[in-house]
């Protein structure tokens, strides 16, 4: 009898550690978004990059201080003072402007004088009432912000036809149909009441070698396919949320969570987890994989850093030092675009040889630059570039095929993407040499379309 | 032995995911919801931000309203209507936005704990397309027109959505507060509704203005 017992103890003890040990994992891997550092909850700066300006023109810039969880009796993110520090080229020091309080954050106007032919520099600093001193980047002086401006770019105008009510083109090609459903080839589910899930794939990606990569976060798993829609073995994801996912040649995948506390994994072909990297700051929406690593996107033109080699995550100074206002291509070639006052998107790229192309698009009366969807360059020393457009009547996606000289050679309107993949500014993807990948859906499924940028 | 205490450990493990999250269901909302509501004189788009904000990273529960306020979604899998944490979207924007339960009352502020079970008597429907004498109105969808703490909704056939400015941004985005869904909880976001076609903006009637108390220069 005692015997029993004596079995019986360990065996209690053993669940009821069992039972802890779930419980607490549980409570911190089920977590929302939570912003909590070591310390306690820090502030988190929300800023919208900018990385081209007109010369001469004023300059604006925007950028706040979120402190999401804390009390309202918290001083932790009562400003004190809002500072841009601003470095035009051709000056030797540093000037200082005052941020002006707009409630949801603070706008710092940097007056065309210093906007010089040679772009500028800046980073912001925020004090609190409770001491704090927030740094973006965290390196200050040493690490800024770098502005360069549309000087000596072509200027165009839309060619032809522009209506956003009524997108004329129509895809190519679907390369990929998956029917929402448990099965094998299958991805997501069809949501709940209302407003409660969202449906589908969170992401997709296109490899080097044009193979796709769905981002299935309803099974935990990335559906792999070839450039042409056949299916190949799926990827298991580490985590049962949302994400975005870069895919590199050979199967190895970078996956990010989305939104404030996000966590970066890279994997393996096999799923295999080789690393896990806190992302220290902003909001994260897409991740990009570079010669030098993963980067996260965690505002506007700006993408962090996470790791300094495979399985080796950044501390939160070193990804705020890193911040690159556009990453590198799988060539190292650099391309990025920014909205400009009246109506103007300002698309940049690096040629082949290392020089510098672009061109400033005047929109038609009434249209408004939305989502980035970003910018390639060429081998031809042109570029492809994807950016939603928007008004009062209707919304488009700008397909657009530059020349090197930054001359349009092909300009198209088509529908918007899908809504319901939350990676939202990765629903459309470039895939070489002259292919626009575009996601939608329906209540029952989801599509990749392809669409030819080919110049006339 | 220590075979047998490890099998335990790991059955254990197994049910701590499921048993404690059953029993959640029932009984989450009644046994934390115990918040208190009450008139106020005024309310500043500020006070309606740092409002939100608090609830980021916490649950969302379809036609619930109450927050626990503990950095985690405290019932992550409940079901639609299951008593779990958070508020969903409409129910957010009407405890942010500080408004009464009657829409015909003359109170103009209503302060609700998040820990007040209240989802309020608007749903997207009306926020999109609101009558006359409800304490909000439509307004243009620019830059210009909106500020921090107004709403960006939409609203088709089937679903529908609203979500609160918490910060302007560029190209039709904006970074976004919301009750988003039963798998991202309450967030913080950078997102383009504003560019969307379907998103109408709205906005509360009569914020205190921020200078409050002060004079207004």
């Amino acid at each position: 009898m005692s015997a029993v017992k004596t079995r019986r103890r360990p065996i209690v003890a053993g669940l009821l550690a069992g039972v802890a040990i779930g419980a607490a994992v549980g409570a911190s891997t089920l977590t929302g978004a939570s912003s909590e550092s070591p310390t306690g909850p820090r502030p988190v700066v929300l800023h919208v990059a900018r990385v081209l300006a007109d010369p001469g023109a004023d300059l604006t810039l925007t950028a706040g201080l979120a402190c999401p969880g804390l009390a309202v009796s918290s001083t932790a993110c009562d400003v004190r003072s809002a500072v841009a520090h601003v470095l035009p080229e051709e000056a030797g020091a540093w000037a200082e402007i005052e941020g002006r309080d707009e409630g949801g954050g603070y706008r710092f106007v940097v007056s065309g004088r210093s906007v010089g032919d040679e772009g500028l520099s800046y980073w912001l600093e925020f004090r609190t009432e409770s001491g704090e001193v927030i740094r973006l980047p965290d390196g200050g002086a040493a690490t800024p912000f770098r502005v360069v401006t549309t000087g000596g770019l072509r200027e165009v105008a839309w060619p032809g036809e522009f209506d956003l009510s009524m997108p004329a083109r129509t895809a190519d090609s679907v390369v990929a149909r998956l029917v929402y459903g448990d099965g094998a080839r299958e991805v997501g589910r069809v949501g709940g009441v209302g407003d409660e899930q969202p449906l589908g794939p969170s992401s997709f990606e296109v490899a080097p070698d044009g193979s796709l990569s769905i981002a299935d976060w309803v099974h935990r798993r990335v559906l792999v396919m070839s450039p042409r829609g056949a299916p190949r073995p799926t990827v298991p994801l580490p985590v049962a949320r949302p994400v975005d996912v870069a895919a590199a040649n050979h199967g190895e995948l970078a996956v990010t969570t989305l939104g404030l506390g996000a966590t970066a994994f890279e994997l393996g072909p096999d799923g295999r987890v080789i690393g896990r990297y806190r992302v220290a700051h902003g909001v994260a929406e897409r991740i990009a994989r570079t010669p030098g690593g993963p980067h996260v996107w965690v505002g506007p033109a700006q993408w962090a850093p996470v790791r300094s080699r495979p399985g080796i995550a950044l501390p939160a100074a070193a990804q705020s030092r890193g911040l690159a206002s556009a990453v590198p291509g799988r060539d190292g070639s650099v391309a990025l675009s920014q909205d400009l006052s009246g109506g103007r998107i300002a698309f940049v790229w690096a040629r082949p040889d290392g020089s510098r192309a672009g061109a400033v698009l005047a929109l038609p009366a009434g249209a408004q630059p939305g989502v980035d969807h970003f910018v390639q360059g060429l081998p031809d020393g042109g570029a492809i570039a994807a950016r939603g457009l928007w008004s009062g009547s209707g919304e488009a996606v700008a397909l657009l095929r530059f020349r090197a000289d930054g001359s349009i050679a092909t300009a198209y309107l088509i529908a918007p993407p899908t809504r319901e993949m939350d990676a939202a500014a990765s629903a459309v993807r470039f895939r070489a040499p002259d292919e626009v990948l575009v996601a939608y859906t329906n209540r029952k499924a989801f599509r990749i379309e392809r669409f030819e940028v080919k110049a006339r | 032995m220590t075979r047998t205490i490890r099998a335990m450990v790991c059955i254990g493990v197994l049910l701590a995911g499921v048993l404690p999250a059953q029993r959640a269901l029932a009984s989450w909302a009644s046994e934390n919801c115990h918040g208190e509501s009450w008139n106020r004189q005024t309310w500043k788009r500020s006070q309606a931000d740092d409002y939100a904000l608090r609830a980021v990273g916490e649950g969302y529960e379809f036609g619930g309203g109450c927050y626990k306020l503990n950095g985690y979604d405290d019932t992550p899998n409940a079901p639609t209507d299951g008593g779990g944490e958070g508020a969903d979207c409409s129910g957010f924007t009407f405890k942010t936005w500080a408004l009464p339960q009657d829409p015909g009352s003359s109170v103009e502020y209503r302060f609700w704990e998040h820990q007040k079970n209240i989802h309020g008597p608007y749903s997207t429907w009306a926020y999109y397309d609101p009558s006359p004498g409800y304490p909000f109105r439509l307004i243009q969808k620019t830059y210009a027109a909106t500020a921090f703490m107004d709403a960006l909704v939409e609203r088709h056939s089937s679903f529908g959505h609203i979500a609160l400015i918490h910060q302007e941004g560029s190209s039709g985005s904006d970074y976004i507060v919301h009750a988003r869904n039963n798998t991202l909880g309450t967030e913080l976001r950078y997102l383009p509704y504003r560019s969307d076609a379907d998103f109408k903006a709205v906005s509360r009637k009569n914020w205190t203005a921020e200078c409050y108390p002060n004079r207004c220069g």
